[in-house]
């Protein structure tokens, strides 16, 4: 089946954000129900693509590409792997039931859904499930950093204006302010990638599959490594740059907290490994020993600090700055093979990784969010 | 229910069930059946191992 499966899950959602905009803002329930339709139809189509791909076959799969800026190497191009096909699955779920739960007015109860400017929430939230599917799915490197963007600049707006009014203009500035610097950081390692893979190779793109062929020295990848990591890994919650997290976790609606935990977090760590390790290997191998210094201290010091929450929203916020120490220890100790193949037991056996990251944690979230 | 929780903790709703539900079905199908998933992962992640040397 030849059509272009991803282009339309990632666009799909910003095609509904825009419809669920022209809706009157008194018609709340046709808003949601738009909104409904829309997370079961990219839900569907995850789904979809994510059975359709070859085991087989692996590598890059639903490859489409569209000359956007061909003078700078920009275009549009998608495709999943293995690690991305179910994230993009993870992101529809996520999608769906992050609807349900901000359904808001129910018959007779007053549910803790979101009862005030309904359309303007989930057309934001839209948006933000719009740039989570392109950093998925994207194998540009300009596209993927612009699709990264989109998925953080909503969620200032989707706490500041529905999250807890106690702590929302705090925490949303923060994590906005933590998430921008971290991406600006990323974007410069980018551009020198850029920069230097055209001086290497003659053609100056910004598309991953060339880059990973790209030729970047040792001094190279082992000087921007790290920036590169970083930045992106900001948004995985990675000691030290975790603190953002279990603000906004608190801080944000039942949904939004349920995209922060599920999805965002997957999203910061997965730019991290197709950006950073992906294309700077050696500088990964090289800077390891950060990777898993940052990890430990995060494993350890997420746990004590969440055992002495008394929020459960902060608790869990803490304890998925603990979960997120356990992703980065993979690329950090693959050097030595014994500790790189338990390690990849995070992988080899993602339903550990999904239960205790991608699906629990969300389940706790909405029960909190409930409370 | 404590008193400090009334007017807090709003009835769960059909739709919040539905959510919980599919979660925890999927959460539940996975774990059960890790096949579902583990062979797709591998081969993404085979590569980045290769990458790293670690493989």
């Amino acid at each position: 089946m030849n059509f272009p499966v991803l282009s339309i899950i990632v666009f799909s959602p910003i095609v509904a954000a825009m419809v669920i905009l022209l809706i009157p803002a008194e018609r709340k329930t046709e808003a949601r129900g738009v909104a409904l339709a829309a997370a079961i139809f990219a839900l569907l189509l995850s789904l979809w693509a994510y059975l359709s791909y070859d085991k087989a076959a692996a590598g890059y799969q639903f490859m489409e590409q569209y000359n956007w800026l061909p003078q700078l190497g920009v275009s549009l191009h998608f495709g999943v792997d293995g690690i991305s096909a179910p994230l993009v699955l993870l992101t529809g779920v996520v999608m769906f039931t992050g609807v349900l739960i901000s359904w808001g007015d129910f018959g007779e109860h007053v549910s803790a859904g979101i009862q005030d400017r309904p359309r303007e929430f989930f057309a934001f939230l839209f948006i933000l499930a719009s740039g989570v599917f392109g950093v998925f799915a994207s194998l540009d490197l300009f596209m993927l950093f612009f699709f990264f963007e989109i998925a953080v600049f909503p969620m200032y707006l989707l706490i500041v204006i529905w999250g807890w009014d106690k702590t929302r203009e705090y925490a949303a500035m923060k994590l906005t302010l933590y998430l921008f610097i971290g991406s600006v950081v990323a974007l410069v390692g980018a551009l020198a990638m850029y920069w230097v893979a055209g001086q290497n190779t003659g053609v100056y793109t910004f598309d991953l599959l060339q880059l990973e062929k790209a030729g970047f020295s040792a001094s190279f990848q082992n000087l921007w490594f790290l920036p590169v990591f970083f930045g992106f890994a900001v948004l995985g919650g990675i000691w030290p740059f975790h603190n953002w997290s279990p603000d906004g976790h608190v801080a944000a609606p039942t949904a939004v907290s349920m995209f922060h935990a599920g999805v965002l977090m997957k999203l910061g760590a997965f730019a991290a490994l197709r950006v950073g390790i992906m294309l700077l290997p050696e500088g990964a191998k090289y800077w390891s020993w950060v990777i898993m210094l940052s990890a430990g201290i995060a494993i350890v010091y997420g746990a004590f600090i969440a055992f002495v929450q008394t929020d459960l929203k902060y608790m869990i916020g803490f304890s998925s700055v603990w979960f997120r120490g356990r992703v980065p220890n993979l690329p950090g100790r693959v050097e030595n093979p014994m500790a790189g193949g338990c390690d990849c037991q995070h992988f080899h056996y993602p339903d550990r990784r999904v239960r205790d990251d991608g699906y629990q944690p969300r389940i706790l979230r909405q029960d909190a969010g409930k409370i | 229910m404590p008193e400090r929780f009334e007017g807090h903790i709003t009835p769960i709703t059909t739709l919040d069930k539905v959510a919980i539900f599919t979660l925890s079905l999927l959460m539940v199908v996975i774990g059960l059946f890790p096949a579902i998933m583990v062979p797709l992962v591998e081969t993404g992640v085979n590569n980045i191992l290769r990458l790293l040397g670690g493989l």
